[in-house]
């Protein structure tokens, strides 16, 4: 629930989800849970204390626990503890943004793609491809004595 | 003739539970150093066996997915934050190590930077000791260069913008790349088989031979002798079945070459409890401190398609101790590297296929950082402090980089938290024990038969990237081996 929470606030959903998804309308939470379960148990133990320490942090300064506090005064929070825990919000941002930005889609998903919104084209086809023999670029392929010789 | 682990090798060694094996030479890692030392002892007779802790991989293994590739072909997922979390460290994991997932940019070290090694106590490190060993490299790595009209905009861009806004000219930059495809994936693996890892090249002639390679193998230590020399090797080398423990292997050898790159070679000796009687082993730790800058353009640059980096420049030393490269990286770590969160986070990220890459690097940073062996985390734990100089030098690379934006159209820029590549210096080389890990031919000062050839023997960061320096060191180091100065064989 407190990850579930974290990640709306790293990347919130925009005025129309369909097209704007936040981490919560491509289940991002879902995706981590698979890799922790594939990553070592120092990873899991870590993960699971650092959110530990977000919420007792929050209890302490806000005498409310993370998912019970407004949208807006979580950000909040969340700027001050970013301050305090640079190592451990760091590691819980970097694995909400790469959850969200490997274009993770959970069944059903009906949205556009993650990809679609920044415009990565991800793996390159064979269609895209331009590679071809005849193409006069590779004619200028060439040994390279002078450029390393500096 | 070698092989690697055969089909009918494999299925007797899940039948086991421990193996013993016998060779001239165990090596520990199979990247820039390691591959070159495998072919060049096994050319000259000497029975080599190879432990890889990675996978091997071929090239229709690679799927170009940055979620799938960065946790199989790196160690950590491909980012070891430092303790500040201020730097993010990548460091291969697989056959051929670094050369399977870097840029491929093949430079020789400049003859000034040289000459500080010299000055640092490398005597035989100049330039023209080097360059007969750089060459070799470069033909067995099939090094060359590509045109302009070759390049992705963000290379060409890279270039106008030097030219127009700076007193320099670009250089094309020579790669191990062959009949490149531009799709771009250099750093998840080619699966082209275009960019030149060590395990097209080396590798192969090595296993023809002789050389036996063990994949999924970790070196867990080494046993010395009554002499306290390096004697054997203790490793553990994993079935790929399910229910299959690991098996423990003992390989004895006449000498030990740990190739384990700059961070993990340190790793092991400490996991090991070897060789810190100077506590200089992973200490010295110099790391290319760059910092990526994007410009937004208004039409598409789509900097992560095309071969990554055909162009960089060195600037003059000691005015500018900076190395600026066209570079670009994929989204799960742009987004990481890319300040803040929230909704701005957002908006900047939907500029990804408008924005430009300039990777502006500290060429020869501070050796300040160190690496200890976490037991809790089983993992490094990396310390590596951003000094006032450090930053200075970013600030001038800031100011050169905004001028070359400005120069060919991009309307924003932004500023990426420092990343690196290139850890190095981390069990330098010297001829004074107190202050060195390893002697002038790599061999360790405490643990005699015991030499380490990667980036973490370098007396003082080198100024381009490493891994040619890396394999020139290598074939040096392997013919004083085959000399045999010392009877070790």
């Amino acid at each position: 629930m407190i990850l579930e929470s974290f990640s709306e606030v790293i990347i919130p959903s925009g005025s129309d989800p369909a097209k704007d998804p936040g981490a919560k309308d491509t289940c991002v939470v879902e995706f981590i849970d698979r890799l922790l379960d594939n990553d070592k148990v120092q990873v899991q133990k870590a993960i699971k204390s650092y959110l530990k320490e977000l919420n007792r942090h929050c209890l302490k300064s806000k005498n409310k626990s993370f998912t019970e506090l407004e949208p807006e005064n979580q950000k909040k929070f969340l700027k001050l503890f970013e301050k305090s825990n640079q190592k451990r919000f760091s590691w819980l941002k970097r694995m909400v943004m790469g959850a969200y930005y490997s274009n993770y889609q959970p069944e059903g998903y009906q949205g556009v793609s993650v990809w679609q919104t920044i415009g990565y084209l991800g793996p390159m086809t064979w269609a895209e491809m331009t590679w071809d023999m005849s193409n006069p670029v590779y004619e200028k392929e060439q040994e390279v004595k002078e450029a390393v010789q500096l | 003739m070698g092989e690697l682990l055969s089909y009918d090798e494999a299925v007797e060694l899940k039948n086991k539970k421990f193996l013993e094996e016998e060779a001239d030479v165990c090596i520990i890692g199979s990247g820039a150093g390691g591959s070159v030392m495998a072919y060049e002892l096994s050319k000259a007779g000497k029975s080599v066996i190879v432990l890889e802790a990675g996978d091997y991989w071929k090239k229709s293994d690679f799927n170009q997915m940055e979620i799938d590739m960065s946790r199989e072909l790196y160690w950590e997922k491909r980012q070891i934050k430092t303790e500040d979390s201020y730097l993010g460290i990548s460091a291969a994991k697989m056959v051929g190590g670094g050369t399977g997932v870097n840029d491929g940019v093949a430079r020789r070290a400049p003859a000034d930077n040289l000459e500080r090694w010299v000055g640092q106590g490398a005597a035989g490190y100049s330039r023209a000791d080097l360059d007969p060993y750089y060459e070799k490299a470069e033909k067995m790595m099939h090094v060359r260069q590509y045109d302009y009209s070759f390049w992705n905009k963000n290379n060409q861009l890279f270039f106008d913008g030097m030219k127009k806004a700076t007193p320099w000219e670009a250089w094309p930059a020579p790669v191990y790349i062959v009949s490149c495809h531009r799709s771009g994936f250099c750093n998840l693996g080619c699966k082209y088989n275009s960019k030149q890892g060590t395990f097209l090249t080396y590798l192969p002639y090595a296993i023809t031979n002789g050389v036996r390679l063990f994949a999924k193998t970790e070196a867990t230590g080494i046993e010395l002798n009554d002499k306290g020399e390096a004697h054997i090797v203790e490793a553990q080398t994993y079935a790929d079945t399910p229910g299959y423990p690991p098996i423990e292997m003992k390989i004895k050898a006449k000498i030990v070459l740990l190739c384990a790159g700059a961070v993990y070679s340190p790793v092991f000796l400490q996991k090991a409890g070897l060789m810190n009687s100077n506590s200089q082993v992973g200490r010295n730790l110099a790391t290319h401190i760059s910092t990526v800058f994007l410009g937004v353009h208004d039409d598409e640059v789509l900097a992560y398609r095309g071969t990554p980096v055909l162009t960089d420049r060195n600037l003059p030393y000691p005015e500018y101790n900076l190395l600026l490269e066209a570079n670009f990286t994929f989204p799960m770590e742009m987004a990481d590297i890319i300040p803040g969160w929230g909704e701005e986070h957002k908006d900047i990220m939907k500029k990804y296929n408008r924005m430009q890459g300039i990777y502006v690097t500290v060429a020869e940073d501070a050796m300040n950082g160190k690496i200890e062996y976490d037991e809790k985390t089983d993992s490094p734990k990396i310390f590596k402090p951003m000094t006032d100089n450090d930053r200075n030098w970013i600030d001038k690379g800031r100011s050169i980089a905004k001028d070359m934006f400005e120069s060919v159209g991009a309307k924003e820029i932004f500023e990426s938290s420092a990343v690196t590549a290139h850890p190095e210096c981390s069990n330098r080389m010297g001829s004074e024990p107190k202050q060195s890990v390893v002697n002038l031919h790599c061999e360790s000062h405490d643990i005699p038969r015991l030499f380490i050839v990667d980036a973490g023997v370098f007396p003082w960061p080198v100024a381009v990237n490493p891994s040619l320096t890396v394999m020139a060191i290598a074939h040096k180091t392997a013919e004083y081996l085959i000399d045999d100065p010392k009877g070790y064989f």
